[in-house]
């Protein structure tokens, strides 16, 4: 047996075995998992994620995909691909440029408390009837479209809301 | 190097008619607001490419380091061949990928820069650069600078790192200058593109009926 690599999240026997969260990297369960599942495998705890949360994620990952070389991180990857750049810097130059604050990973990061205001807000409105407040900037990061007024995505994780038979907001 | 010789070949290569698909790649990276650091980061793997980039200027040097002053010897060493690694087709290292207009001011920087190092690649090249270029293709940025770094007697690392430095420079300033302007300013959506799948039916949603039912 090789010496082990030990971390806190598992440990791997190089040439032999990878354990990940106790979970075997190699066995059927972990084989049949969707990407976010894994993800929640390998990032937290699968726990923290009910089967039905999960599909719901993965549903929306799988919707989001957009094919057109016009949109502004696609197009990073074209130029790159046509140059013939490595598809590893190819990756890391358009998810380095998904780093944006008008959409992108920063407009994300920016719409998690204004998205938790909201849902706490309009929670309050349900109870007391008061009004939900605006964000102080008055720009809600996660919202608008620069391109077109209407964004078809929504109606897929709300769907998938629906089918899973769970609520929006936060859990 | 010396530093001002550096300093030529730097401005000459940010030269505005220079302009390549990586400094439009910098500008991408910033357009939607992302900071400087995402521009270097796609200006570096643009510049990286094995075709006209970092893999081609290494490959330039490593040839013209090898070769005696014999217009034999460069025809023969810049003559168009399939790219070891990805395959394309008549490719020459320092060559190609440059549009009409370049082509001239390429030459031109390269006039320019004659004579700034003790070597004479640079001037030979120029030489004879009818006869080369018939067979190899234009001479581009990257083929210029091959020519320099190797008259001034550079490793291939420290001829890689110079190259990459002026190119960032000139992306990021350009990356910065599209942030300032704005998505508004962007050409996004410019290009029409012929779309040859089908087009399956559109699903109709009720979002109301949607929404009240996952309780928004």
């Amino acid at each position: 047996m090789s010496v082990p690599l030990r971390a806190r999240a598992g440990f791997a026997y190089l040439g032999s075995q990878v354990v990940v969260h106790g979970k075997d990297s190699a066995s059927r369960v972990q084989l049949e998992l969707g990407f976010v599942a894994l993800l929640a495998v390998q990032c937290h705890r699968a726990s923290l994620f009910e089967p039905a949360q999960v599909r719901v994620l993965e549903e929306a990952w799988v919707a989001t995909g957009y094919p057109d070389a016009r949109i502004w991180c696609n197009r990073i990857t074209g130029y790159l691909g046509s140059a013939r750049v490595d598809p590893g810097l190819s990756m890391s130059a358009a998810i380095a440029a998904t780093n944006s604050i008008v959409y992108g990973f920063r407009a994300m990061s920016l719409a998690y408390p204004h998205a938790a205001r909201h849902s706490r807000g309009r929670r309050r409105a349900a109870a007391d009837g008061s009004r939900r407040r605006s964000p102080k900037s008055g720009v809600a990061r996660g919202y608008g479209r620069p391109q077109h007024g209407h964004d078809e995505r929504i109606a897929v994780p709300l769907r998938s809301l629906a089918r899973a038979g769970l609520q929006a907001g936060p859990r | 190097m010396s530093c001002s010789c550096c300093a030529r070949l730097h401005r000459e290569l940010g030269a505005a008619e220079l302009f390549d698909a990586g400094v439009e790649a910098a500008r991408n990276a910033c357009v939607a607001g992302a900071s400087l650091a995402s521009a270097a980061i796609t200006a570096s793997a643009w510049y990286d490419n094995p075709l006209c980039g970092a893999g081609a200027l290494r490959e330039c040097m490593q040839r013209l380091g090898a070769l005696p002053l014999e217009l034999s010897a460069w025809i023969e060493a810049f003559s168009p061949r399939v790219h070891p690694e990805t395959s394309d087709p008549d490719w020459v290292p320092g060559f190609g990928f440059v549009s009409l207009p370049q082509r001239g001011s390429v030459l031109r920087a390269a006039e320019r820069l004659r004579g700034c190092a003790s070597g004479s690649r640079l001037g030979f090249f120029l030489e004879h650069q009818r006869a080369i270029t018939a067979l190899a293709g234009p001479l581009n940025g990257t083929g210029l600078a091959a020519l320099v770094f190797s008259d001034h007697g550079l490793s291939l690392d420290d001829a890689e790192r110079c190259f990459l430095l002026a190119h960032l420079d000139v992306a990021l300033a350009q990356a910065a200058s599209a942030r300032r302007a704005g998505l508004a300013k962007f050409p996004f959506f410019t290009e029409s593109y012929v779309y040859e799948g089908e087009r399956p039916p559109l699903r109709q949603i009720d979002m109301q009926a949607l929404m009240r039912q996952v309780g928004l």
